[in-house]
């Protein structure tokens, strides 16, 4: 096994954890309380018991396709259709890595460089982004293990940093417009979910390859996934009431601004600058490698292009992220209607089928050949 | 050693050999000695050596006296006699000190160390002085550090190994270590890369830590360097590998991590509160004396509003009339501390403080006086420099150099985005980075607590392993390397 793509079990689920969570607390949160309103915070915990069981499912499958991707294992399980399917997931991540770059330069410019032109800071961003991701899936995974924490102590740091200004009773009544809200978030929050199906791109990189060790972490990634959507969520609505936050582009960028540190820093949203940076660093990295890394598997291509198809994909998606997208509602529109959908069906729906085929064929081959040897 | 000439035939090819080639040295002396016939027959003998090369004293008494009363030159001096077999090896020999001896009746020629190079004795460490513990360094003497180090751990576990390294000089590396210590792929890895080493004349250890190193070309040190012999016990009892080479003071270790370049020799012997206190002051200090000026720059080029209004306000009248954007001015104050610094290290000692206080006070004083700087900067810059002169490691303090004028250049194009980014690549590259194999960045991530616990003085000894117990949370070098799959 190649030793830069070789990680722990810790470390895969750690990265999943830093990867996929930023959507959850920064970049869906407008559309989660767009779906549902004063009752979308209760989304997460309803999607858990779902993803849990697509999680599981991921892993079971690595241990029917040890030391194998997604990619490589898909066109085993469902024979050629695993081809097009493979490449539903490559787009997939593909899109993850647009989405995140136009995001995080919107921000940038909405929020703090106002007069540099945004695809500079993509083009800036994506080149630290090729460095880490040139190193190989095990720097990412260190990356992860040193800014995961830092980023989880700040995000409690402004959570209670604004404790005064939450007002809990806003969180209720619930289901006042029924469960339609709750339902509409969390197909949305499955959507969000989806994103850990990039779990199932990296477990056969996992060593010790240890299934048990590796499903209690991954549940323990979902576990954090779900609280940093849950948490925000509520914390969102607590401090702004559920009809301005979802009115706000970045309903949890507006805590930071109400933190001060002493009498010397009077704005702490340099430090959300650093929140939303370190987070997307990683999780940019993450799904642009394992979308090369795919790629290379799909078509066959010789491990040593992965490199030059790193930098020229990674290049390709800064131009994706500034001409794909014209405007904010599009935008919008698309995560919401488009790819949020997509990360549900892809992330959470398929791994369950995958699996039931997956041992569909196992049995039917285990008993063709206890019908050989039997004969 | 190449395809050099064969030195196996009599004494009167040897001799017609050694007078076309390596004789036309200057300080070449030939020497021929009648032996005491044996059984009838008339004998006798050849020598060469380097006249400067040689303890003529011991030459005159330990060889030619002897050899004339009859004995074997095989067995005269201290050291074993060595063979040897063709003329580069002679030339090799003779230019170490060494004197080559052939009989009338044998093919052979031998070698006889009788080497006297005058080496400086034992002084204070220079570069790593410490205010507790032993003040020996190592000298120019191999054999003389060789001994400081087995006199320091008398242990049968030290294991010293020797390898020539360089091809038409050789040059002599030693290899010590604690059995049991470091993991046989390691070892094999240093001998390997040891053995690979094609550069001849190598003056000092500082040489190979290019050819030794996992990246060659790497900001971040990933082998320690140390001239104190009692540094190098606490690391090799520790499991790590310490490489000598003739002519040099200094001894490098490996492998070796970032924390533990944030360890100074007194650390070996303080009170453990205290060590702890000291290193996680110099890790805050590396991480002011990397970014500092960058942030400063960041805040007031791009992002006033983060601070309070008055704080803004009275940045603002310092700097009013300053020549230069703060950008600039924070790219030239750091140019000049650096020209500055090393001003300071090239002149005389006596000279150089004075340089110091000099550059330091009335330059940043009068810079200030004149309006050419505003005081927070020079403030920024002497808190920066300060940071960094707290570090142990010399080449951890230039990394930080390097790293602050990135960083500065980021902030100064995209403010705290730039600084972030610049933060972030450091980041990636440290992750990316391993010493020997084990993971550049352990025990802070991958994280292991007892390690952790250690590297920040909470615990006086490193912790011992638990058998081949997979461990997640270290890589698996990191954990061979801790839990010890001992060498041979």
């Amino acid at each position: 096994m190649n030793k830069k793509w070789q990680i722990s079990a810790l470390q895969a689920a750690m990265l999943v954890a830093g990867a996929v969570s930023l959507t959850g607390h920064a970049l869906a949160v407008t559309f989660f309380i767009q779906a549902g309103g004063r009752d979308s915070w209760m989304a997460g915990l309803v999607a858990m018991p779902i993803a849990a069981v697509a999680v599981w499912s991921m892993i079971r499958l690595s241990q029917f396709h040890p030391g194998q991707s997604l990619v490589e294992y898909l066109p085993r399980v469902l024979g050629y259709a695993g081809y097009p399917v493979a490449g539903l997931y490559l787009i997939y991540y593909l899109t993850t890595v647009v989405f995140t770059l136009r995001m995080t330069t919107d921000w940038m410019v909405d929020s703090i460089l106002m007069q540099t032109p945004s695809w500079v800071l993509g083009l800036t961003y994506m080149l630290a982004v090729l460095y880490c991701a040139w190193m190989g899936l095990d720097a990412v995974a260190r990356v992860n293990q040193f800014t995961l924490p830092l980023l989880t102590g700040l995000g409690m740091l402004v959570s209670l940093g604004t404790a005064q200004a939450k007002d809990y009773s806003l969180l209720t009544p619930l289901f006042e417009f029924g469960v339609g809200p709750v339902l509409s978030t969390t197909f949305l929050g499955l959507g969000y979910f989806g994103e850990m199906s990039v779990l199932m791109m990296i477990t056969g990189h996992v060593f010790p390859p240890e299934r048990k060790r590796m499903l209690k972490y991954s549940l323990l990634a979902l576990l954090y996934v779900v609280i940093t959507m849950t948490g925000p969520l509520a914390g969102s609505i607590a401090t702004l009431g559920y009809r301005v936050a979802e009115q706000m582009p970045y309903p949890t960028f507006t805590h930071w601004m109400m933190v001060s540190l002493a009498r010397f820093f009077e704005r702490t949203d340099l430090l959300a600058v650093h929140q939303w940076l370190a987070g997307a660093y990683v999780r940019l990295a993450l799904f642009l490698l394992v979308a090369v890394r795919g790629a290379t598997q799909l078509f066959g291509l010789r491990r040593a292009t992965g490199s030059p198809l790193l930098i020229g994909i990674g290049l390709l998606t800064v131009i994706g992220a500034e001409l794909l997208f014209p405007n904010k509602p599009f935008f919008d529109e698309f995560i919401r209607s488009v790819y949020l959908p997509a990360g549900a069906m892809l992330g959470v729906f398929v791994p369950p089928v995958l699996l039931t085929v997956a041992w569909a064929r196992r049995r039917h081959r285990t008993g063709q050949e206890v019908g050989r040897h039997g004969a | 050693m190449g395809h050099s000439p064969r030195l196996d035939a009599d004494l009167e090819s040897t001799r017609q050999l050694i007078h076309e080639t390596i004789s036309q040295q200057a300080g070449f002396v030939t020497r021929e000695l009648s032996l005491p016939p044996q059984s009838g027959v008339a004998r006798w003998a050849v020598l060469w050596y380097l006249q400067a090369q040689v303890d003529v004293k011991r030459l005159e008494t330990h060889v030619l006296l002897p050899m004339l009363e009859g004995r074997e030159p095989g067995s005269l001096v201290g050291r074993p006699a060595m063979t040897i077999r063709d003329l580069d090896s002679a030339s090799w020999a003779v230019n170490r000190g060494h004197v080559l001896v052939q009989t009338s009746d044998s093919n052979q020629v031998l070698s006889l160390d009788l080497s006297n190079f005058p080496f400086r004795s034992v002084d204070v460490p220079k570069t790593e002085g410490s205010v507790s513990g032993p003040s020996e360094s190592f000298t120019e003497s191999l054999p003389n550090n060789l001994s400081q180090i087995r006199r320091r751990f008398p242990s049968p576990d030290l294991r010293v190994e020797n390898v020539f390294i360089g091809d038409r000089a050789p040059i002599e590396a030693v290899i010590a270590y604690k059995m049991g210590g470091p993991t046989r792929k390691m070892l094999k890895t240093i001998r390997e890369r040891l053995h690979a080493v094609k550069q001849d004349a190598v003056q000092d250890v500082g040489q190979l830590t290019e050819a030794l190193s996992d990246i060659p070309v790497t900001l971040f040190p990933t082998i320690l360097t140390t001239e104190r012999p009692d540094v190098v016990i606490q690391y090799v009892t520790g499991g790590r590998i310490a490489v000598f080479l003739e002519n040099s003071p200094r001894a490098l270790i490996m492998p070796a991590l970032f924390m533990d370049f944030f360890v100074s020799p007194d650390d070996f012997y303080e009170a453990r509160p205290f060590v702890t206190f000291l290193r996680t002051l110099r890790f805050l200090a590396f991480n002011m004396a990397i970014p500092l000026p960058a942030i400063y720059v960041s805040v007031t080029t791009y992002h006033l509003q983060a601070l309070p209004t008055l704080l803004t306000l009275n940045l603002l009248q310092q700097r009013q009339g300053a020549p230069l954007p703060p950008p600039v001015e924070a790219l030239v104050m750091s140019l000049l501390f650096e020209i500055l610094r090393e001003a300071s290290v090239r002149l005389p000692r006596a000279i150089g403080p004075t340089v110091s206080i000099v550059g330091g006070l009335v330059i940043g004083e009068a810079a200030i006086r004149s309006g050419l700087t505003a005081p927070t900067m020079v403030l920024v810059v002497t808190a920066t420099a300060v940071a960094a002169f707290s570090l142990p490691s010399p080449t951890l303090a230039n990394t930080a150099t390097y790293y602050r004028f990135g960083l500065l250049l980021l902030a100064s194009t995209f403010g705290f985005f730039g600084l972030l980014l610049g933060y972030l690549v450091v980041l990636a590259n440290l992750s990316s980075m391993s010493s020997l194999g084990v993971p550049y960045t352990a025990p802070l991530f991958p994280f292991q607590l007892e390690q952790m616990l250690y590297a920040l003085g909470l615990r006086p000894r490193p912790p011992k392993g638990a058998g081949n117990r997979p461990s997640p949370s270290l890589t698996r070098e990191a954990e061979r390397f801790y839990e010890g799959d001992a060498g041979s």
